[in-house]
């Protein structure tokens, strides 16, 4: 196949000061394994100004302004246009864009071969709900423009394709669905778990469930904390960390007084790892999940998780096979904590599990090769 | 399934036949005050009926069954602990003769394991784990004229330090457990070499076919035939199944209406009649081995990780006792695995009866283990060399237990002796040091709990971590001087 030049969009990647969420390593892994491929990627992004290589993707920079989010991001649409406009010769064949943010740019270059991935909507985002005020309202509005004039849509799960095709319309022979990839040996380390347990303040032989992500209505951290007197009823010594920040921390944080929880605030990657890697359950009580990153780190780490029964975790885990699913309610996920809680032997097994699932179908050599399948659909003169 | 070798498998089964001491669950210290002989309230009482109940419903008709099997050519192995063959010949003579009938068959492999059946593999000391073998070979040796080279190790992981002693023992070949860390994701169905030393594999899940769903109503393959367990047998995978069952199953734990007996009565014919062989332990762990599995453990890694806070708690407090308690009966009455194994909710079956029961169950027993071991060490710390170091010593019941705590939530663990105190010392997050500094509540706990003055004067006012953990570490160690 013919080496491709491709425009990725995106407002924030690995190699640059803002980071935000898992938008980011993303975008920016994808970028860099179609990179090893030999394609020529270049990545529109915020960031100090100065292009950069970055293994072997080109970065363009611009630090945009503005009163408010939709001020802002127009600013950084225009900017990142003008960069691009100085690189397209020889043309782009591809112009990639992630999220919602950059639509403006992908409105200015509608005639291209563009292509538009969700990684969320902005209903999910929100647990699942509308809401009436403004910024909702744009950001949705944009997203369905998006998907309208983008040549191919991309989603990173079978529930985000339903949501985007009920919210906005976008008909159904233009999305494809192409998971979040993962590099399934960075997440996987020899630690000894009671050694990472007693930095933290815990006996090395207690349960630890662990939480990882935004503290914020989305990714259900209260329903976890108001599930924790029900499994401490049925076994005591289970210890509760929370690792991530968010809106929600100093609300959690009054609801788990007196209960066996640490709030870790943001942790590095290296910690984030290790704490992966000790802990004995992975929780993932998200009301709204279009993919759940979580859970494929979770399980490069061969742990077992216990996630509520939504979006992309729904049709990723296979009930009692690599995890346990189950409604979005404290109680049920209290449920499937206790159900697994005590029985090393078998968490290791649906940990084991998840981790063949990963190989199977998220290293990023399966992910690469899908997201070329659409770039090839839409050279070849449509999807 | 079967591959490409349709060989049907060989079958190595060995039966578990133990009866462990109860404790005595409302043991109180106060109940005994004054009574010369306080440890004969520590265990069950009524010790002798019991085993004649599991005697009649299981160990009679169950060997009388085997009998006739072995006379056909049907082969098994016998573990049997030296606690049962003593008991045994106390009580029911009778039992023994029958029992040593079929040990000394030619058809009957008798294993080695630990005389008390008994957690000392676990130890980091294993002083205790050989002498326990080698007093159980005396025994066999005494009892059934035979000394046997293969060893049970099925009630927790084999360690790189267990296999060196089963060695040094003249043991030639283990069985282990296939629910085990170093087993964990392999075909059971295979010999293997655990540093050096053949061991085999228990298969679990047929294992507990047998142990666990033979009863099950519920079970979609209710009710369980000898023909139809052969077939699976059959089409397992590997050259040797080997499976290890509690011999109480047969009759006791699974009562003999649910028809486990006749079960048992047909399973050679059935065996026979699908081409499956059975063989000897000792034979099987000849056949090449498929691979080593002694590399993969990581030391101090997950196996260790399987136990829950309250077992850590005991099997630490049980090995110092090993020191502090004068009578070894008592002491290692209390190293049974049974004890352990109960201080957890949900403990791995494979072949033994299921165990599964709630939080409360699992404290309450802690709690009756901790009480009656502290008691015995009360009792014995007057006869020591130094009463009062032997004090300090001790461990205490939950009820006394120093309980780590912050001012708005408890930390998770307690200690139970001055030993436990020091090592969790190393890991308590810094605001509940501080939280019981302020309270003075380690001078406190061991001034008024342990009794230990000395200390208690020393450790006052001293809120650095490291150095309260120093000063406790190097009292212990002087303590323990003036006892030996």
């Amino acid at each position: 196949m013919e080496t491709l030049k491709l425009a990725f969009f995106c407002w924030e990647s690995l190699h640059s000061s803002f980071k935000v969420g898992g938008l980011a390593p993303a975008a920016t892994h994808l970028a860099e394994h179609l990179a090893r491929r030999g394609h020529e990627v270049h990545f529109f992004t915020r960031g100090e100004p100065g292009d950069a290589v970055i293994n072997n993707v080109h970065y363009h920079y611009c630090l945009p302004f503005g009163d408010n989010i939709i001020e802002y991001c127009r600013t950084m649409s225009n900017m990142l246009v003008d960069a691009f406009r100085a690189c397209d010769t020889p043309a782009f064949d591809i112009l990639h864009f992630h999220d919602w943010h950059l639509v403006e740019a992908m409105h200015t270059l509608r005639d291209r071969n563009t292509v538009l991935s969700f990684h969320s909507t902005e209903y999910g985002r929100h647990g699942g709900n509308f809401g009436g005020w403004r910024e909702f309202q744009e950001i949705s509005g944009k997203e369905w423009y998006g998907g309208y004039i983008a040549k191919a849509v991309t989603t990173v799960s079978n529930s985000t394709k339903t949501e985007v095709m009920w919210l906005y319309n976008v008909p159904e022979w233009k999305v494809t669905v192409i998971p979040n990839g993962i590099d399934p040996d960075a997440y996987h380390l020899m630690v000894d778990p009671g050694e990472v347990k007693k930095h933290y303040g815990i006996h090395p032989l207690a349960p630890v469930v662990l939480f990882v992500g935004r503290l914020t209505y989305q990714k259900g951290p209260d329903l976890l904390i108001q599930a924790i007197p029900r499994i401490l009823a049925t076994r005591w010594d289970v210890q509760f960390l929370f690792a991530g920040t968010g809106d929600m921390r100093g609300y959690l944080e009054g609801m788990a007084h007196g209960l066996p929880v640490q709030f870790l605030g943001y942790v590095s990657d290296a910690d984030h790892i290790r704490l992966l890697n000790a802990c004995d359950l992975v929780a993932i009580p998200s009301r709204n999940e279009p993919f759940g990153l979580v859970l494929t780190e979770a399980w490069s780490a061969e742990r077992c998780v216990v996630a509520t029964d939504v979006g992309g975790l729904s049709e990723n885990i296979d009930n009692y096979v690599n995890g346990i699913k189950v409604p979005v309610r404290p109680d049920s996920i209290a449920w499937g904590i206790c159900h697994l809680i005590d029985d090393p032997a078998y968490m290791q097994k649906l940990g084991k599990a998840g981790r063949r699932n990963v190989m199977e179908k998220f290293r990023w050599d399966v992910v690469t090769e899908r997201t070329l399948g659409v770039y090839r659909n839409l050279l070849a003169g449509g999807p | 399934m079967t591959g490409e070798d349709s060989n049907p498998p060989m079958v190595c089964l060995g039966f578990d036949i133990h009866y462990p001491c109860y404790l005595n669950p409302n043991f109180q210290p106060d109940v005994v005050k004054g009574k010369r002989n306080a440890k004969d309230s520590y265990f069950n009482p009524n010790t002798k009926e019991d085993l004649g109940r599991v005697i009649d419903r299981s160990f009679r008709p169950a060997t009388e069954i085997l009998l006739d099997l072995l006379d056909g050519g049907f082969t098994c192995a016998f573990s049997i602990s030296g606690v049962m063959v003593e008991h045994l010949e106390r009580w029911y003579p009778e039992t023994l003769e029958l029992l040593s009938r079929a040990a000394t068959h030619r058809n009957v492999e008798v294993l080695a394991e630990t005389y008390y059946h008994s957690v000392a593999g676990q130890f980091a000391d294993l002083a205790e784990f050989e002498d326990e073998i080698l007093m159980h070979r005396d025994l066999m040796k005494e009892h059934f004229s035979v000394a046997p080279t293969t060893f049970a190790h099925t009630d927790y992981p084999i360690t790189p330090a267990t296999a060196e002693a089963l060695a040094r023992a003249g043991i030639r070949a283990a069985i282990i457990e296939g629910n085990g860390e170093p087993a964990l994701e392999r075909g059971p169905n295979h010999t293997y070499t655990y540093r050096g030393l053949p061991v085999l594999v228990t298969h679990c899940d047929l294992s507990d076919d047998i142990a666990v769903r033979f009863p099950w109503r519920e079970w979609d393959r209710w009710p369980l035939m000898a023909d139809r367990y052969a077939e699976w047998l059959a089409v397992s995978p590997g050259d040797c199944i080997t499976l290890f069952l509690d011999y109480r199953i047969f009759g006791d734990v699974i009562g003999s209406e649910t028809g486990i007996l006749e079960f048992l009565r047909a399973l050679p014919s059935a065996l026979a009649e699908e081409g499956i062989q059975t063989v000897h332990p000792s034979d099987a762990a000849r056949l090449s081995p498929h691979g080593d599995i002694g590399e993969t453990t990581v030391p101090g890694g997950p196996q260790s990780q399987q136990r829950t806070i309250l077992q850590q708690s005991a099997l630490e407090a049980v090995e110092e006792a090993g020191g502090l308690v004068a009578d070894p009966a008592v002491w290692r009455c209390l190293l049974e695995t049974d004890h352990i194994r109960r201080m957890a909710m949900r403990s791995p079956s494979c072949g033994k009866p299921l165990h599964a029961v709630s939080h409360q169950a699992t404290y309450d027993y802690f709690a009756s283990f901790m009480r009656i071991l502290s008691h015995a060490e009360e009792q014995s710390a007057a006869s020591a060399r130094s009463p009062k170091s032997a004090l300090a010593l001790r461990c205490v019941p939950p009820d006394k237990a120093f309980y780590f705590s912050s001012h708005d939530r408890p930390a998770g663990y307690a200690a139970h002796s001055l030993q436990e105190l020091a090592n969790m010392l190393e890991f308590a997050p810094d605001d509940v040091i501080r939280y019981h500094v302020e309270r003075e509540d380690f001078y406190r706990w061991i001034d008024q709990v342990i009794g230990d003055t000395k200390l208690a004067g020393k450790v006052r006012g001293v809120s650095h971590r490291r150095k309260l953990q120093l000063t406790i570490q190097k009292r212990i160690g002087k303590l323990w001087k003036r006892l030996s």
